[in-house]
């Protein structure tokens, strides 16, 4: 095959139109209906774990801060995530109750004390739990679509919120209805974005990890 | 001839206490025109670095990720976000001046920024208003301590003899403001762990060198 300007001209504009045809959203057209599908895998998932890269982006330095980790769930309530690049740190969720390790410094906060924890790991329990669409007076919902994935975007309607949060991303592979990617943007238009994959569904997570070692 | 010496002795002395900003290598001396300086604990090759680090005040203990860059020349910009991402605190020092981009509610009392400006200040901005430099007694035989007294305040700083860096900067006199910036350094001369503590109004905070 000759590799001249035209046909790499072609190439590049049928795989950025293809690329860009899978990333266009549209509005789900019945949204109970995704809701009621979400609900019963949720109800069937026990336990989940998978791999994470977290990404801070820093709107006006143009900069990001990486983070990797491995993330679990084991219901009811339980979530564990271990930070393992740059350095280690673990945050355990255990019925409302959160630890943090920071090499040896262990520290148990009272979830209930902290607004923002609050939210964040209820929207978080609320995507593995299933109950995450169950509070409308506190966000503004919408249902979005592609051909690979179901985007919901969650807007505060609490002021106290907007202050740290003005919207939530939430993107669900269409093929098992699990969590591939978490976004929290902030006012100031830093976000932060955390690609989960990996993952793995009904493994034995024992109750040990969902406790500080 | 032991007048001769002892005048000898004055003069080595006087040249020693003159001549000293310029004997720091280049973390203090003199810009023409503009009088005398002090470089902060990031020199002047400083662009950006990351750190983990905690912020105790009061009760609250913050952990996260504090990120340091110089924008420009007149401007460098300090970001405490958590683990998980959310900002603690977005600040900005241009000419001297705090920005706050974003701040926690909580944390948003004119006490505490003023100490943040006046505490990254000392890392990140040189002191270009410094009217008079006195070297001081040390009780380390390795380091060189220095009385500045500028505009910001009057400071004690401590370079190591070894690496002509700071390695510790008190204020002096203040009540209120009192301040004590310690920092280690790598074998880069980085600063690798850098401790501030403002005990009377309860701030204290630990940062460690994860990468540029």
């Amino acid at each position: 095959m000759k590799y001249s300007p035209l046909n790499l001209l072609l190439t590049f504009l049928f795989l950025a139109g293809a690329v860009f045809s899978q990333g266009k959203y549209t509005e789900v057209k019945d949204p109970a209906a995704f809701k009621k599908k979400f609900s019963e895998v949720t109800r069937k998932t026990q336990t989940i774990e998978s791999d994470f890269i977290q990404e801070k982006n820093l709107s006006v330095l143009s900069d990001k801060i990486t983070m990797k980790g491995r993330f679990m769930f084991k219901k009811e309530n339980k979530l564990r995530w271990e930070y393992t690049n740059p350095y280690h740190y673990l945050i355990i969720l255990n019925n409302g109750t959160m630890y943090t390790q920071d090499e040896d410094k262990k520290q148990k906060i009272d979830v209930g004390n902290n607004k923002m924890f609050t939210e964040i790991n209820s929207i978080i329990m609320g995507c593995v739990e299933g109950n995450l669409f169950n509070d409308e007076k506190k966000f503004v919902t919408s249902f979005l679509e592609n051909q690979e994935s179901y985007l919901v975007t969650l807007k505060p309607r609490a002021s106290s919120l907007k202050y740290y949060l003005s919207e939530i991303r939430i993107c669900f592979d269409k093929k098992d209805l699990m969590v591939t990617r978490l976004e929290m943007h902030e006012p100031s238009g830093d976000y932060t974005k955390i690609d989960f994959s990996g993952k793995k569904i009904n493994t034995f997570l024992p109750d040990e990890k969902f406790l500080l070692p | 001839m032991r007048s001769f010496f002892c005048r000898k002795f004055i003069l080595v002395l006087l040249l020693w206490t003159t001549l000293s900003p310029w004997i720091m290598g280049q973390q203090a001396g003199t810009v023409p025109g503009k009088g005398l300086f002090t470089m902060a604990v990031f020199d002047s090759s400083f662009e950006k670095a990351l750190y983990k680090g905690s912020l105790d005040i009061s009760k609250h203990h913050l952990t996260g990720l504090f990120y340091l860059k110089k924008v420009s020349e007149n401007s460098v910009r300090v970001v405490f976000s958590n683990e998980m991402g959310m900002t603690f605190f977005d600040l900005e020092i241009k000419n001297d001046k705090l920005i706050v981009h974003s701040i926690f509610p909580s944390m948003n009392k004119s006490s505490l920024l003023k100490l943040l400006r006046s505490d990254f200040r000392l890392l990140m901005v040189p002191d270009t208003t410094v009217k008079k430099s006195k070297q001081a007694a040390s009780d380390d035989s390795g380091s060189i301590l220095f009385k500045i007294k500028s505009a910001r305040g009057s400071f004690y700083y401590t370079y190591d003899k070894l690496t002509d860096r700071i390695s510790r900067i008190r204020t002096s006199g203040a009540i209120m403001g009192k301040t004590d910036l310690q920092v280690t350094r790598d074998s880069r001369l980085q600063p690798k762990k850098i401790e501030i503590a403002n005990p009377v109004i309860g701030l204290h905070i630990q940062m460690t060198f994860l990468g540029n």
